[in-house]
């Protein structure tokens, strides 16, 4: 066979491919998206695709790409091809962040955190439904930004910012806003990123080096018999013995900073997510990971609950004009999560576990440090300094108002976002009773409508702000 | 009963006995001198899904969910647009969330201007003492060209009225209290009277029972 034919074949099918996704794409454009960044998306990636199309099509008619060897003319192809599926990926996610999928109140709130208290300026945000009961980040412009580099397509004017993401939620639970308070975490990676807190953070990390020595000892024992059965009859250790250990450090080592790597992000993050939302966070981890994760015992990439609790309390138990205002029912909801919480040390699932958690929790200090750091003074949410603003809120709220504004000498002044989310928490946690007496319906309805009202006083409280910057 | 002007409105607003709110314009949507407060219109919309919709029948077992479930909504970002088509008829809310005191009542209409270009807002709001909520627009394009409508433009005004209680009492609460968004009608608590039309016959009528 002609060897030119397979690969006009090839070039053929990806075109095919390219002219699909142009198709695909059409219609995603008159579907409407809370904010404008999906539409400028959906052009970038139709300007891509148009580009590959473009480049693909010249080679059919192209001499030198003829005249490459069978293995040379795929590798040219697959640059293009490959970069189709990530366009793909980057598709799939605006259709699912359209209006009917979204949240569609806390969009514009959570670009404003980031963009203006966070000084994040280049912050978008795709915010998508997940078929699974977590929430979950894609650095979107950091993946698109690095292939665009990787396949040299300058053609196509596209430029993506570093911090356009994708945070997805349970879909399930859209309409839980309450709960959604989460989200503050998958925000914190990309603050983790941008402010390079991994390097800041692991070096902080050292096990300590008696358990460490005890566990390889233990360890080398175990592969190669007794320590005592292979000492030299002068009692020295055989050459074999430290070989062994040299090995087995090592290994053990690598797998510390693994976990430490993995951990130390996920408890920056949960760091970062109460240095924006306040107790709000707390409150919905307690909500929301209790659910999903054991409290004790690891799961791979992330921290026991515990652990993540206690990093948590540290930061609220800093939090002492707040918690003087709580009502009971939610002072004595905190306090039985504490007691839990700090009953009992943490237990890991494995002597390495151990070893890098025990490190990590040697540093919660310094996690919490370049949190607040990374936040920035803007973007920091203390609940000390807002109670007025809170108990205003929660009088609003117990009077069936949206939670939007506050009266302040004689002028209505926008809540913080924050401030809603936390009176919304305040005011949920008491029960809801005299909601489900107001409105005659059981529990969970009251409930429903309730975190509709918080859902309504975050979109309200934007269109203020928007309102006053658009005079 | 004496209409409230929008001086007076305006006092109870800042005093936080009436809640209105956001007051984006409280210098346009309480003119000076008049009697009345113009709202916004809000962001969702339900429309029914007519291809699906065979009938209204009220007095059908579980008539409301079966409704609702027929409905499309559609939410409208401030700065984008809404087209009511001629003839068409649509569920709206006012942008507005509104917290009425005891002896406060209100009367919803179309603002003129948008009246006179043929659209309808409501056809039957009142708005009683103590309520709570926005208030759903039924919204219908009376003309014969199409109506572009953007959320958060002033299309309709509530006149209120001091309503006299003999005492401070429980309020038969509305089925529509505490509402966030449009919703559809509701007849829940009026079962036992559409029960009551369905039996309603002859006294005694052929063939008689033994």
């Amino acid at each position: 066979m002609d060897s030119a034919r397979p690969r006009n074949y090839l070039i053929s099918s990806v075109i095919d491919h390219c002219l699909a996704f142009s198709d695909h794409l059409e219609p995603l454009r008159f579907r409407q998206y809370a904010s404008k960044f999906p539409e400028g998306l959906l052009t970038c990636l139709g300007n891509f695709n148009t580009a590959i199309e473009n480049k693909l099509g010249a080679l059919i008619n192209d001499l030198d790409f003829q005249s490459l060897t069978d293995e040379e003319a795929e590798e040219n192809v697959l640059r293009y091809s490959t970069l189709y599926s990530y366009l793909y990926v980057a598709a799939s996610f605006v259709e699912r962040s359209d209006i009917p999928h979204t949240i569609v109140e806390l969009v514009q709130p959570i670009k404003r955190l980031m963009q203006q208290q966070c000084q994040l300026g280049d912050f978008e945000l795709l915010l998508h439904p997940l078929p699974i009961l977590n929430y979950s980040f894609f650095p979107l412009g950091a993946l698109l930004s690095d292939v665009t580099t990787q396949l040299s397509i300058s053609d196509a004017s596209i430029t993506f910012p570093e911090q356009l993401v994708t945070i997805g939620f349970p879909g399930l639970e859209t309409e839980r806003i309450l709960v959604h308070s989460l989200i503050a975490h998958e925000l914190g990676h990309c603050l983790y990123i941008k402010h390079g807190l991994e390097q800041k953070l692991l070096t902080r990390v050292k096990p300590i080096e008696k358990e460490l020595d005890s566990l390889v000892k233990e360890w080398a024992a175990t592969k190669v018999g007794s320590t005592e059965a292979k000492e030299t009859p002068t009692g020295q250790h055989t050459l074999s013995d430290y070989i062994s250990q040299v090995e087995i450090r090592s290994l053990v080592t690598r797998q510390i900073n693994s976990i430490s790597k993995a951990w130390v992000k996920e408890l920056t993050c949960d760091a970062i997510g109460y240095c924006l939302s306040g107790p709000a966070y707390l409150f919905a981890s307690l909500d929301f990971l209790t659910l999903i994760n054991p409290f004790d015992n690891d799961l791979g990439k992330h921290p026991p609950n515990r652990m993540r609790f206690l990093l948590l309390y540290k930061m609220l138990d800093e939090e002492k004009d707040f918690l003087e205002i709580l009502d009971p029912k939610v002072k004595e909801f905190l306090d039985s999560w504490k007691n839990v919480t700090r009953k009992k040390s943490v237990k890991f699932s494995s002597p390495i576990s151990r070893l890098a958690g025990n490190a990590i929790l040697n540093i919660y200090q310094h996690i919490i440090d370049e949190a607040t750091s990374a936040v920035g003074y803007n973007g920091l949410y203390s609940a000390s300094k807002n109670t007025t603003e809170l108990q205003k809120l929660v009088k609003r709220i117990n009077d069936h108002v949206p939670p939007n504004e506050i009266l302040v000498n004689g002028v209505f002044n926008e809540a913080k976002f924050q401030s809603i989310l936390n009176s919304g928490w305040l005011v949920y946690l008491t029960g809801l009773g005299e909601l489900q007496r107001e409105l005659k319906v059981e529990l969970w309805e009251s409930k429903v409508k309730f975190n509709e009202l918080i859902a309504r006083a975050i979109e309200l409280n934007e269109v203020q702000r928007r309102w006053k910057e658009v005079q | 009963m004496s209409i409230v002007s929008a001086d007076i409105l305006r006092k109870l607003i800042y005093e936080e006995e009436l809640v209105i709110t956001p007051l984006l314009d409280a210098e346009k949507q309480l003119h000076k001198g008049s009697a009345s407060i113009d709202l916004r219109l809000g962001t969702r919309f339900i429309a029914s899904r007519k291809g699906q919709l065979t009938h209204i029948d009220v007095t059908e077992p579980d008539f409301d969910n079966k409704i609702a479930n027929l409905q499309d909504t559609y939410y409208v970002r401030i700065g984008d647009f809404f087209v009511l088509h001629p003839g068409h008829f649509v569920l709206a809310g006012t942008l507005e969330y509104l917290s009425l005191p005891s002896n406060l009542a209100g009367n919803v209409i179309t603002r003129s201007s948008w009246g006179r270009y043929g659209l309808i807002i409501a056809t039957a709001i009142g708005v009683h003492p103590a309520f709570k909520g926005i208030l759903t627009l039924e919204l219908r394009n009376l003309a014969d060209v199409p109506l572009k409508l953007y959320p958060g433009r002033r299309i309709l005004q509530v006149f209120f009225h001091k309503v006299e209680q003999t005492e401070k009492k429980e309020f038969d609460r509305s089925a529509y209290l505490i509402s966030t968004k449009p919703g559809i009608g509701k007849f829940v608590s009026e079962k036992s009277e559409i029960d009551s039309i369905r039996n309603f016959d002859d006294y005694q009528h052929f063939p008689f029972s033994k």
